[in-house]
C-alpha cells in the first residue's frame, strides 16, 4: 500500500473517532485568538484557557492511546501499519487540531487590528507554532509513547511533579533566596539548554517507539532526561551562565570604557524586630524583591536589611547598561564566610538619577550572622556585579495615529492614542530573532519603558523560531496625537566588575557598627 | 517451516514465561498449541507477531525474523486475541471499510460473506457488541485478507456454544490454504481441525507432533492386578496414577499395542487379572498432562 494511501486511510479513522472532539477544541482555539471577544466573556475567558490547555492534551494523549504504542493488545500492532507512518498521522492531526486554528485565529485578528497581511501571518505563526507550544505537544506525545492509558500518564505525571517539587524545594531551601539564572538576561542558556534536552528527548523517545517499539529504552530515556534536566538547572550556576554570556560579547573592549563605583559611606540599613515587620522603603523593596515573610522570620530577630547603590559615570548617547546579577559576598581574608544574593529582580536597567545612571539592590543579612560578623575582626564586604553593556541599534519616530508600518531591525510598529485617559498603547511585531531590548518612549521624553519582553540576550542564529509581539503603554499629556520613538537595543558587551569596602556595611565597624 | 523458533526465551522479572522454546510448525497444518493458564502460549504468540520481543532465541514466520516483520509481512499473517483492543468507536461497518484500505488482497466477497453469515450489525459501534459478536468481527478482520498464517489466541473463549461453532466454522472455512495456530482451553471444539499439537507447561514445550501420533500413544488404562502395586515403581510415562486396592488407572502417555502394555504392567505390577484400555480425546489429553504437570510442581 502506497504511503499516501495508509496516511489517508489512518487520518480517516482518527477523523471518525476523534473528530467531533478534535473540531471543538479547534474552534475555541480559533476562537481564543480574539483577545476582544475573549474580554467579553469575562471569567469565562479563563475557564475557556484552562479548557483548552486540558483539552488539548487530552486529545493528543487519546489519540495516541487509541493505537497505543506501549500495549500489546492494540489492533494496528499486527496489522500492516508502519510505526513512522502512524506518528506521522499523529503529529498532522494535532497539527490540524492544536496549530493551525491558532494560526489562523491570530492571523484573522491581527488582520482585523489593520495589520498586514505579512505582518497578521507571521504573527499568526509566531504564535501558533511558537517553539514553547510545539515543544509542549511534543513532549506530550512523548509521554503518551511511553505509557498506556490516561489513567497510567497522571500518575506518572503526578508523580514526576512531586519528583521535581521535592527536588525543587530541597534545592531552593539550600539556595536560601529565591533565584535563577533562567530569569535574566543569560538566562537563555539554561533555557535553550533544557529545552534542546527536551526536544531531542521527545523526538528519540518518539522515534524509538514508532519505529522499533523499545518501550523500556525509551523510559529509561526519558527518566534520565528528566534527570538531566534536573542537574543542568543544579549545575548552570551564574558563574557558569554569565562566563558563555561574557564569551559572547560583539565587542568586549567597549566595557573598558564604562567606569562604575558605589558610594562611600554606610550602606543604609534597617534591624528586623521579632516579627521580622519591616517599614520604610528597604522593607517594602524586599517585599517586592520576593522575600517572603517565612523567609524574613527565618532570618531571625535582629537581621540587618540593607541597600547598595552601583554608580555609573555618564555613558554615551545610545548606551545603556543592564545590572544582571548581584551579590554580597562577606570574606575575612581570602576565607569566603557568606554570601547574601539579591533575588530575581537583580536584573535591572541602570536609569540615570541626578544624571548618572544607576541602580540600588536589597539585602537581608541573617541575625546569626550579623552577630558573628561584628565580634570578628578584619570582615569585609564584596559586591560583585554582573553587567551588560547595550547600544542602540535601531530607532524609529512615528505618530501614534494607528498606523503601521515596517521598520526595517524593528519590525511592524504602531500606536493608538486614546483622548480620553492619555494612554499611547505601542506595539511592535518582530519576527525572527528579538533584541536584547525594546524601549519606547513619547518622543524627545527622557525616559523611555522596557517592553513586555524582558532584556534577553539570546545569540540572534539560536532565535530564529517564531517572533514576538512588544508593547509599551505610556501616558501623553494633552490631546494631540503624540510620536513615539522606538528603541531596539543590541548587547556589546557583558561583564563583571567587584567592589570591597571594609566591615559588614559598608564601613569598619567604627564608623558603621553593626546594630 | 512456517513457523520455526530457536530458543525462544522472555522473562518478567522471575517469572519464566518462556524458556528455550524450539517450535516448528509445517506449511499447512492446524496447530493447537495448548497448555494450562500461565503456561505461557500467548507470550509466545506474541513475540511470532513481534508484539512483543524476546529476551532471548528467536523465531522465524514465514521465513523472515520475527523482529524484522514488515508492512509487507503483515499482509500474510493475521493474528486474533481474545483480548484484542480494537477502535472501540468505529462501527462494524467504519472497521472493515479501515480494513478493506490496509489490506491490497481484501476479499470483499467473503468479508460479505462471513458478515452475512455472522449476522454482524453493520451500524453498531464495535465497543457495543457483545464478547461474541466482538470475536466474529475479528474473525472477520483476520481472515477477509486470506492470509498465509493465522494466529489465534484463545478465540473461542467465553463464547456460547452456538458462537463457538459459528466462529470455528469460519476458521474451518479458511483451513485448507492457511496454516493455522490456536490455542484454546476449548479443545474439543478445535480437536476436529488440528493435525497437531504443541503442549506448554511453565514456559517450556512438553512436546510437539501430529494429533494422529499424540493420538496413538495415548491410552487410558484400567487394570485389575493380583495385588496392589507400589507407586514408587510405576513407569513416568503413566501419568496420573490412581490405586485402589488392587485396581490401577492411570493415563499412558508411551503407549504402543496392547501386549506391549500387558507385558510391561506385568513385569511392573505383577499378574494382570484384567485390562481395559481405551483410546482419549484431545480435551482428554490435554486434561491428563496439565494434571500431570501440576502434580509435579
Amino acid at each position: 500500500m502506497k504511503n499516501g494511501s495508509l496516511l489517508f486511510t489512518l487520518l480517516r479513522k482518527d477523523l471518525r473517532l476523534f473528530g467531533l472532539f478534535g473540531g471543538l477544541i479547534a474552534a475555541l482555539l480559533l476562537l481564543a485568538q480574539f483577545p476582544n471577544l475573549m474580554l467579553q466573556l469575562g471569567t469565562l475567558s479563563g475557564l475557556i484557557q484552562i479548557g483548552l490547555q486540558l483539552g488539548i492534551a487530552l486529545l493528543i494523549l487519546a489519540l495516541c492511546y487509541e493505537d497505543a504504542v506501549v500495549s500489546l493488545k492494540h489492533d494496528w500492532l499486527t496489522r500492516p501499519v508502519p510505526g513512522t507512518t502512524l506518528l506521522l498521522t499523529k503529529t498532522l492531526l494535532v497539527l490540524a487540531v492544536a496549530i493551525l486554528p491558532a494560526i489562523v485565529g491570530t492571523s484573522i485578528y491581527n488582520l482585523s487590528q489593520g495589520a498586514s497581511t505579512a505582518e497578521a501571518l507571521q504573527s499568526g505563526l509566531s504564535v501558533g507554532a511558537s517553539g514553547d507550544r510545539v515543544m509542549v505537544f511534543a513532549t506530550v506525545m512523548a509521554f503518551a509513547a511511553i505509557t498506556a492509558n490516561v489513567r497510567q500518564a497522571v500518575i506518572v505525571f503526578l508523580a514526576v511533579l512531586a519528583a521535581t517539587a521535592v527536588v525543587t524545594v530541597s534545592f531552593g531551601a539550600l539556595r536560601e533566596v529565591p533565584e535563577s539564572p533562567l530569569a535574566t538576561g543569560s538566562g537563555w542558556v539554561g533555557k535553550l539548554t533544557v529545552e534542546l534536552l527536551q526536544v531531542l528527548t521527545a523526538a528519540c523517545i518518539l522515534w524509538i517507539q514508532y519505529r522499533y517499539r523499545r518501550t523500556n529504552v525509551a523510559r529509561a530515556i526519558a527518566v534520565m532526561a528528566v534527570i538531566a534536566g534536573m542537574g543542568i538547572l543544579m549545575l548552570l550556576t551564574w558563574p557558569v551562565v554569565f562566563g558563555l554570556q561574557k564569551r559572547l560579547s560583539s565587542d568586549p573592549a567597549a566595557a573598558a570604557s564604562v567606569q562604575l563605583s558605589v558610594p562611600e559611606g554606610c550602606f543604609p540599613s534597617r534591624v528586623l524586630d521579632g516579627n521580622a515587620n519591616m517599614a520604610g522603603e528597604i522593607g517594602a523593596r524586599l517585599t517586592a524583591l520576593r522575600y517572603t515573610e517565612e523567609h524574613r522570620k527565618a532570618m531571625g530577630a535582629g537581621a540587618i536589611a540593607f541597600s547598595t547603590r552601583l554608580l555609573a559615570q555618564p555613558l554615551p548617547a545610545g548606551q545603556v547598561l543592564v545590572v544582571d546579577h548581584a551579590e554580597v559576598g562577606y570574606y575575612n581574608g581570602s576565607q569566603k564566610l557568606r554570601h547574601l544574593r539579591a533575588g530575581l529582580s537583580s536584573v535591572a536597567r541602570m536609569s540615570p538619577i541626578n544624571g548618572l545612571p544607576n541602580v540600588d539592590h536589597y539585602w537581608l543579612l541573617p541575625a546569626a550572622d550579623a552577630k558573628r560578623f561584628a565580634s570578628t575582626a578584619g570582615v569585609e564586604t564584596r559586591l560583585d556585579y554582573s553587567l551588560s553593556l547595550l547600544a542602540a541599534k535601531h530607532k524609529v519616530q512615528f505618530a501614534a495615529d494607528g498606523q503601521r508600518n515596517h521598520y526595517p531591525g524593528i519590525g511592524y510598529c504602531g500606536a493608538n492614542f486614546d483622548r480620553s485617559t492619555g494612554a499611547v498603547a505601542v506595539s511592535c511585531f518582530k519576527p525572527g530573532a528579538q533584541p536584547a531590548m525594546l524601549t519606547a518612549g513619547l518622543e524627545g521624553a527622557a525616559d523611555s519603558v522596557i517592553s513586555n519582553h524582558r532584556i534577553d540576550f539570546t545569540p540572534a542564529a539560536l532565535d530564529f523560531w517564531g517572533g514576538f509581539r512588544h508593547r509599551v503603554q505610556l501616558i501623553a499629556h494633552g490631546t494631540e496625537i503624540p510620536r513615539v520613538e522606538v528603541t531596539v537595543y543590541e548587547a556589546r558587551a557583558h561583564f563583571d566588575k567587584q567592589f570591597t569596602v571594609p566591615g559588614v556595611l559598608g564601613g569598619l565597624p567604627s564608623a558603621c557598627p553593626v546594630p | 517451516m512456517i513457523i520455526e523458533t530457536q530458543n525462544l526465551t522472555k522473562n518478567f522479572w522471575r517469572h519464566d514465561a518462556v524458556q528455550d522454546l524450539n517450535l516448528a510448525v509445517p506449511e499447512g497444518a492446524t496447530c493447537a498449541l495448548i497448555g494450562a493458564n500461565g503456561a505461557g502460549k500467548t507470550t509466545t504468540m506474541r513475540m511470532l507477531v513481534n508484539v512483543m520481543a524476546p529476551d532471548r532465541g528467536s523465531a522465524r514466520v514465514l521465513g523472515v525474523d520475527s523482529r524484522q516483520l514488515k508492512p509487507a509481512d503483515r499482509l500474510r499473517i493475521a493474528f486474533l486475541s481474545e483480548n484484542q483492543e480494537l477502535p472501540d468507536r468505529l462501527t462494524v461497518a467504519q472497521y472493515f471499510e479501515y480494513l478493506t484500505a490496509l489490506y491490497p488482497g481484501w476479499d470483499g466477497a467473503l468479508e460479505q460473506k462471513l458478515r452475512a453469515q455472522f449476522e454482524l450489525p453493520p451500524s453498531r459501534a464495535l465497543g457495543k457488541l457483545s464478547h461474541g459478536m466482538r470475536m466474529k468481527a475479528m474473525l472477520i478482520g483476520a481472515l477477509s485478507f486470506r492470509p498465509k498464517l493465522l494466529i489465534l489466541d484463545e478465540p473461542l473463549s467465553g463464547l456460547d456454544p452456538l458462537v463457538r461453532d459459528e466462529v470455528m466454522s469460519g476458521i474451518l472455512s479458511q483451513a485448507d490454504e492457511t496454516t493455522i495456530l490456536i490455542s484454546s482451553h476449548e479443545l474439543s471444539e478445535i480437536e476436529g481441525c488440528t493435525t497437531h499439537v504443541a503442549f506448554m507447561a511453565r514456559g517450556r514445550l512438553m512436546f510437539q507432533e501430529s494429533i494422529e501420533a499424540l493420538g496413538a500413544r495415548f491410552r487410558e488404562v484400567i487394570v485389575t492386578l493380583s495385588q496392589g502395586p507400589d507407586r514408587r515403581n510405576l513407569p513416568e510415562t503413566w501419568l496420573n496414577p490412581q490405586i485402589d486396592g488392587a485396581i490401577l488407572r492411570f493415563v499412558d502417555s508411551a503407549y504402543v499395542d496392547d501386549a506391549q502394555q500387558r507385558a510391561q504392567l506385568q513385569k511392573t505390577c505383577g499378574a494382570v487379572l484384567h485390562l481395559e484400555s481405551a483410546a482419549l480425546s484431545l480435551r482428554d489429553i490435554s486434561k491428563a498432562l496439565m494434571r500431570s504437570t501440576r502434580q509435579e510442581v
